[in-house]
C-alpha cells in the first residue's frame, strides 16, 4: 500500500450561489489532494469558502448553491475477494439524493460540524443517533460454511438493534465519554458541549469511514475541552488510519493537527504547503499577514496589534485582477489589479497563487 | 411534572366556576326573560289563562327568584350532573344535549382528521419546495382559505348544492336513518353526509395549519442538525420526516390543542345551523336567542370546558413530545 | 498601499443602504404584488363604500320599488337580433305568478330594453353628509319612470341589492375601523402597562385577559350582542356593538403588546434612556410604544377582518345591527334560511363582496408584516 496514496482529489472546483442580489462565487477554482491516513488543514477567515468546499466534497452544497465547474474525485477502495480494487468516483456528477452518494456520506466519508449544540436532533438520544448511522452503513460479514470445503463467502447483513446499541456504547467509550452505558440514552440537551462533540465524533467514526471532514469542530468549545477533543481525534486517526480534512480559522489548532495546509481567501486557495513551510516560510502575502496578526506574548505593549489592512470585499463586487490586491502590502500597481494570478509551484510541494512568482 | 399538572387543573377549575357565573349573568342580562316571549305568543292566540300558566312556569323554574339564588341552585345541581331543564324543549338539558354531544364529537374529530391529513403534507411539500410553482399556488390557496369565514363558505356551497345541483345536503342522516338504531348502513349514511361539513369546517383550520407548518419547517430545515443528518447519508425523505418534521410539528400540536380543537366546535356553530346538523351549535344559538337560560348556560360552560381541556391537552402533548421540556 | 477602486455599486443597492426605516418598509412593500393588491382592495372598499356609497349606487339604500324579490338584470351589449349596442342595456322584468308556490316571480322581458347611462341623475342625496348631489355613477334614463336596473336583483321590499351591498360596506367597514381603534386604545395601553411595570399590575391585567380568553369568542359575542335591546336607537346599537367587539378583542391584543414590550424592555436603548433619568411614562410613550408600532400596525390590520366577520355573523343571526340600519350582517340575515337560498339566491351576492374585502385586509396585513420585518429573508 502506497504511503501517500490519493484519497480525494479536488480539481479546480467552482461553486456558485445564485442569490437575489447577484452571483456569489463561494469557491473559485480550488485544487488540492487528500491522501489516505493524512491530515489536510484548510484555513481562512469566515466566509472564505472553506465550509462550502467541504460540503461540495460530500455533494451537499445547499441551495441556492451549485457546483458549476471542476471535479471532486474520490478514490474508493472496494474489497472484493481479497484484491483491492480502486474505483474513482466523480462526486460532482452524482445525484445528490442518490444511493451511491448516500452510501459514501457517513459510511465512507464522515463529517462533523461546528455547533455540537445544534447538530444533534433534540428528540433523539445519543445512542439512537449512532444506531441510526450504524444501521445504515455498518455491514457485518456473514460466514457461511460450504459443503465441500470451508469456504468463507463474503455476504453481508445490517446490524441488529442490540448490536447497534453495543457498538454505540463502545464508540462512546472510545471517544472518552464518561459512563458510556448511561450516556448512550441521554438527550443532547443533557450533555455538555464537549460531550456532544464527542458524540458527533462517535457517530462519524462508528461507521469506520476512510476520511473525516471536520468543519470547525472545536470553535464553539472551551480551550480545555478543545484540547481533549483534538487529542481524541488524533488518537482515533492513528488507530483507524483515517484521513482528516480539518477546517478552521484558528491558526494554533491547525498547526497542531494538520500535516499539509491550504490557505483560502475569498473562495480561492492562495497557498498550499506542508505545515512547517506555511508557518516558517509563507510565500503568499495574505498568509504572511495572517501570521503577523497573531499577537505575541512578551512583545512591548506600546506596539499596535497587527492586522490586515482594509476589509473583506463585497462578494458582489470583487476587486479586479487579484482578489487580495486592495489589502496587499506587496501590491504592484498595473499588474495586481489587472491580472488574476495563477498557481505557481514556488518550491517542491509548495504552491502559491501570487503574481510575485509569475513573470508578467 | 405532577405538581405542575395539579396546579393547572386547580387553576382550570377556578376559571370554570368564574366563567360559569359570568356566563349565567350574561345570559340573564337581556331585559325580560324567556317567559315573556311565550306570554306574547300565547296572548296573541287569545289564550286568557296564559298569564296564570306563565306564573306557574315561572315558579316552577325559579324564574321569579334573584339571580344569585338561581345560579347557586343551578351550579350545585350542575356538579351532580343535573343541568336543569330547558324551557324551550321542556326536557332536561342533559337529554337534549346528550344526543347531540355524540355528533358534535364526531364532527369535530372528522374535521380534525381532515385538517391534519390535508394540511401537514401540503405544508411539508411547500417548505421543501420553497418558491416553486407548487408552493406559490398552494400558499395562495391557503391564504385565501384562511380569510374565509366558515359560514360564508357554507352558504356558497349550500347555494351550489341546492340551486345548481338540486341536492339536499343538510343534516347528517337521511330520513330513514335518523332515528334508526346504529348499524353499518347507518354509519355509511353518516359518512356520506359528514364529508361536506367536515371539509367546510376544516378549511380555515387547514389553511392556517399549512402556513404554520411551512414556516416552522422552513426554520427547522435551516438548523444545523438537519444538515448533519444529511451528512450521515440519510435519504432526503428520512431527513425531512424523521428529523425535521418531527421537531417542527411540536408547536403545531400546541396550537392545535389550544386553538383549533375548541375553534372547530366554536366557529362551526353557524355552519351547523345552516346545514341543520344535530350538534350542540344550533341548540346553543337558539337558546341564546330566546333566553333559555339553563340550556344556554350549560352549553357555554361546556364550551369553556372544551377550551380549557384543549389547552391542558396541548400542554401535556408538548411535554410528551419534547424531551427538552419533559425532563426539567 | 493603493486604494482599490470598487466598481460602481448599482444604484439600487446604494439607495438601499442609506434609507430610513419607513422608506425601506415602503420599498419592500411595493415589491409584493399581493400587498399592493390588498391595499388597492381596501382603499377601493372604503372609497366606494364608506365615503361615496351614494354616488356608486344606482339607488338609495332604503329605496323601495314594486319589483319585490326580482331576479338580477344582467347588462347586455348585444340584443336579441344580434345588434351591438355601445351602451349596455338591461331587459325589463315581467311579472308572473307562480301558481305552484303562490309567489310573484319575474321573467326577462326582451321587448323592453333599458339603456344604462353613466353619471346619470337619480335620487338626490348628500355626499359625505354635506354636499347635496344627485349624480349616480350609473342608472337608467331618469326621464323614464319604468326603467330600472337591478344588477343583483331586489330583496323582500323591492330594494336594489347592489346598492344595499355598497351601503352595507359603509357600516361594516367603518365598524371594523372604529372597533379596531377602540380595541387598540385599550389593548395597547393595558398591554404596555402590563409589560412595562410588571408586578401586581401585570398579574391583574394578565388574569383578566386570561379570563376573557377562556370564553369561546363566537358564543360570547352572541351572548353579549343579545343583550342590546332591539328597541334602542340605531346609533346606540352601533356604538354598543363597537364596544362589545372591543371588549372581546382587546385581550388578545394586550397579550401580544405585553410580549413585545417585555422583549424590548431589556434592550440597551431603554437602559440608556433610563440612565439619564427618563420617567416611566415618558419611556412608555416616547420609546417603548413607538418601537412596537410596526408590530401593532400589522396586528391591527389583521384584526379588522375579524371584526367585519363578527358583525356579519351576528347580523346573520339577527343580533347586532338590525334594520333600518344596513350593514353586511343585516344583508346576511336575509339569507339565513334555505328557502331564501333556493328561491332568491341573488340575495347571496353580499358574500363575495365580504370575502373580497376580508381577503384584501389579509393581503394588506401580510404585506405589511413582511415589509416591516427587518430580518425577513425575502
Amino acid at each position: 500500500m502506497n504511503e501517500n496514496e490519493l484519497l480525494v482529489e479536488v480539481k479546480d472546483l467552482k461553486v456558485q450561489f445564485d442569490v437575489r442580489d447577484g452571483i456569489v462565487r463561494a469557491v473559485d477554482g480550488a485544487t488540492f489532494e487528500i491522501r489516505r491516513g493524512h491530515t489536510l488543514g484548510i484555513i481562512g477567515e469566515s466566509g472564505c469558502g472553506k465550509s462550502v468546499t467541504a460540503k461540495a466534497i460530500m455533494q451537499m452544497v445547499p441551495k441556492p448553491g451549485k457546483i458549476v465547474g471542476g471535479e471532486v474525485l474520490y478514490h474508493r477502495r472496494l474489497k472484493s475477494n481479497g484484491s483491492d480494487v480502486t474505483e474513482i468516483i466523480n462526486v460532482t456528477k452524482l445525484d445528490p439524493d442518490g444511493a451511491l452518494i448516500r452510501q459514501i456520506r457517513g459510511g465512507e466519508i464522515g463529517m462533523i460540524f461546528q455547533e455540537p449544540m445544534s447538530s444533534l436532533t433534540p428528540v433523539y438520544t445519543a445512542g439512537s443517533h449512532i444506531g441510526e448511522a450504524v444501521g445504515l452503513h455498518r455491514l457485518i460479514p456473514i460466514r457461511k460454511v460450504g459443503t465441500q470445503m470451508v469456504e468463507t463467502i463474503r455476504a453481508q447483513r445490517h446490524v441488529t438493534k442490540e448490536e447497534a446499541r453495543e457498538i454505540a456504547v463502545d464508540m462512546l467509550r472510545r471517544v472518552g465519554m464518561p459512563k458510556p452505558e448511561e450516556r448512550v440514552d441521554s438527550y443532547p440537551h443533557q450533555l455538555s458541549g464537549g460531550q456532544r462533540q464527542r458524540v458527533m465524533i462517535a457517530i462519524a467514526l462508528s461507521c469506520e469511514p476512510v476520511m473525516l471532514i471536520a468543519d470547525e469542530p472545536t470553535t464553539a468549545l472551551d480551550v480545555s475541552i478543545e484540547a481533549q477533543i483534538l487529542d481524541i481525534m488524533r488518537e482515533l486517526q492513528d488507530t483507524v488510519d483515517m484521513a482528516i480534512m480539518f477546517i478552521t480559522h484558528n491558526l494554533a489548532v491547525i498547526a497542531e493537527m494538520a500535516e499539509e495546509i491550504c490557505v483560502m481567501y475569498m473562495g480561492k486557495i492562495v497557498e498550499r504547503a506542508d505545515v512547517v513551510k506555511v508557518f516558517f516560510k509563507p510565500q503568499h502575502p495574505y498568509t504572511r499577514e495572517l501570521l503577523k496578526s497573531i499577537p505575541h506574548v512578551g512583545k512591548k505593549s506600546r506596539e499596535r496589534l497587527a492586522s490586515i489592512k482594509g476589509m473583506v470585499p463585497d462578494p458582489f463586487n470583487l476587486p479586479s485582477g487579484c482578489v487580495f490586491h486592495p489589502r496587499c502590502p506587496d501590491y504592484m500597481p498595473g499588474k495586481c489589479d489587472r491580472i488574476a494570478p495563477g498557481w505557481t509551484e514556488v518550491e517542491e510541494g509548495h504552491w502559491a497563487s501570487c503574481l510575485l512568482y509569475e513573470d508578467v | 411534572m405532577i405538581a405542575y399538572l395539579v396546579r393547572r387543573l386547580g387553576y382550570a377549575l377556578i376559571m370554570l366556576v368564574l366563567t360559569s357565573f359570568v356566563s349565567f349573568l350574561i345570559i340573564d342580562l337581556p331585559p325580560g326573560d324567556f317567559m315573556d316571549q311565550r306570554l306574547a305568543e300565547l296572548a296573541e292566540r287569545g289564550d286568557r289563562s296564559a298569564e296564570l300558566r306563565i306564573a306557574e312556569y315561572r315558579a316552577r323554574y325559579g324564574l321569579d327568584q334573584p339571580l344569585l339564588t338561581r345560579y347557586w341552585i343551578w351550579a350545585s345541581n350542575f356538579v351532580k350532573g343535573d343541568f336543569g331543564d330547558s324551557f324551550q324543549w321542556e326536557r332536561p338539558v342533559k337529554d337534549v344535549l346528550g344526543e347531540r354531544l355524540q355528533m358534535t364529537i364526531v364532527l369535530a374529530l372528522a374535521a380534525t382528521a381532515v385538517t391534519w391529513i390535508v394540511a401537514i403534507p401540503i405544508g411539508v411539500y411547500s417548505a421543501v419546495n420553497q418558491y416553486s410553482l407548487g408552493d406559490q399556488v398552494l400558499t395562495t390557496i391557503a391564504f385565501i382559505g384562511m380569510g374565509m369565514p366558515n359560514f360564508l363558505l357554507a352558504l356558497l356551497i349550500l347555494f351550489f348544492a341546492v340551486v345548481i345541483l338540486g341536492q339536499d345536503i343538510s343534516g347528517l342522516f337521511s330520513r330513514e336513518f335518523r332515528d334508526a338504531a346504529w348499524s353499518l348502513a347507518k354509519v355509511w349514511d353518516l359518512l356520506k353526509h359528514l364529508w361536506i361539513p367536515a371539509i367546510i369546517a376544516s378549511v380555515t383550520g387547514s389553511a392556517g395549519l399549512v402556513r404554520i407548518m411551512r414556516a416552522n419547517l422552513l426554520d427547522t430545515l435551516g438548523q444545523p442538525f438537519v444538515e448533519a443528518a444529511r451528512a450521515r447519508g440519510l435519504k432526503s425523505r428520512t431527513v425531512i420526516w424523521k428529523h425535521a418534521v418531527r421537531i417542527a410539528i411540536n408547536p403545531l400540536v400546541v396550537i392545535f390543542g389550544s386553538e383549533h380543537l375548541p375553534g372547530i366546535v366554536n366557529r362551526n356553530m353557524l355552519l351547523a345551523l345552516i346545514l341543520n346538523l344535530p350538534t350542540i351549535g344550533p341548540v346553543f344559538i337558539q337558546a341564546l336567542l330566546v333566553q333559555d337560560s339553563y340550556m344556554a348556560g350549560t352549553c357555554l360552560v361546556f364550551l369553556v370546558i372544551l377550551t380549557l381541556l384543549g389547552n391542558l391537552l396541548a400542554d401535556i402533548c408538548l411535554v410528551w413530545l419534547d424531551p427538552r421540556i419533559r425532563l426539567e | 498601499m493603493a486604494v482599490n477602486e470598487l466598481p460602481e455599486t448599482t444604484e439600487r443597492a446604494e439607495k438601499r443602504i442609506s434609507q430610513s426605516y419607513w422608506a425601506l418598509v415602503w420599498w419592500r412593500f411595493k415589491r409584493s404584488r399581493a400587498a399592493i393588491g390588498g391595499a388597492v382592495i381596501v382603499f377601493l372598499s372604503y372609497f366606494m363604500g364608506a365615503l361615496f356609497a351614494e354616488f356608486f349606487s344606482p339607488y338609495l339604500v332604503n329605496q323601495q320599488s314594486d319589483y319585490v324579490e326580482a331576479r338580477p338584470q344582467w347588462p347586455h351589449f348585444v340584443d336579441q337580433e344580434g345588434n351591438f349596442h355601445l351602451r349596455p342595456f338591461v331587459y325589463g322584468l315581467e311579472e308572473e305568478i307562480d301558481l305552484e308556490l303562490f309567489k310573484r316571480t319575474y321573467a326577462v322581458d326582451t321587448s323592453r330594453q333599458y339603456p344604462i347611462y353613466f353619471f346619470v341623475r337619480g335620487e338626490p342625496y348628500k355626499s359625505l353628509g354635506l354636499i347635496p348631489m344627485d349624480i349616480h355613477l350609473f342608472g337608467t334614463d331618469p326621464n323614464d319612470p319604468e326603467a330600472h336596473v337591478f344588477v343583483f336583483g331586489t330583496d323582500g321590499l323591492g330594494r336594489d341589492v347592489f346598492s344595499r351591498i355598497i351601503y352595507g360596506a359603509r357600516l361594516s367597514l367603518v365598524l371594523g375601523l372604529v372597533g379596531q381603534a377602540l380595541t387598540l386604545i385599550f389593548g395597547v395601553t393595558l398591554g404596555a402597562i402590563s409589560g412595562y411595570y410588571g408586578g401586581g399590575v401585570d398579574m391583574l391585567i394578565q388574569r383578566a385577559t386570561e379570563f376573557l380568553q377562556a370564553f369561546p369568542r363566537e358564543p360570547i359575542l352572541m351572548a353579549l350582542a343579545a343583550i342590546i335591546p332591539p328597541t334602542w336607537n340605531p346609533m346606540w346599537i352601533y356604538f354598543g356593538l363597537t364596544i362589545i367587539l372591543a371588549f372581546v378583542y382587546w385581550g388578545g391584543l394586550a397579550r401580544q403588546v405585553r410580549g413585545l414590550v417585555l422583549s424590548i424592555r431589556e434592550r440597551e436603548f431603554v437602559l440608556a434612556a433610563q440612565s439619564f433619568g427618563a420617567s416611566g411614562r415618558r419611556l412608555l410613550f416616547r420609546h417603548l410604544i413607538p418601537n412596537t408600532m410596526s408590530h401593532i400596525i400589522v396586528i391591527a390590520t389583521t384584526m379588522v377582518p375579524g371584526m367585519i366577520q363578527s358583525e356579519a355573523f351576528l347580523g346573520f343571526l339577527g343580533l347586532g345591527l338590525r334594520p333600518p340600519l344596513t350593514s353586511w350582517g343585516v344583508l346576511m340575515n336575509e339569507v339565513s334560511n334555505v328557502r331564501a337560498i333556493r328561491f332568491h339566491p341573488w340575495l347571496l351576492f353580499p358574500v363575495p363582496f365580504i370575502l373580497i374585502s376580508l381577503l384584501g385586509f389579509n393581503m394588506l396585513g401580510d404585506g405589511l408584516r413582511d415589509a416591516m420585518d427587518p430580518y425577513g429573508a425575502r
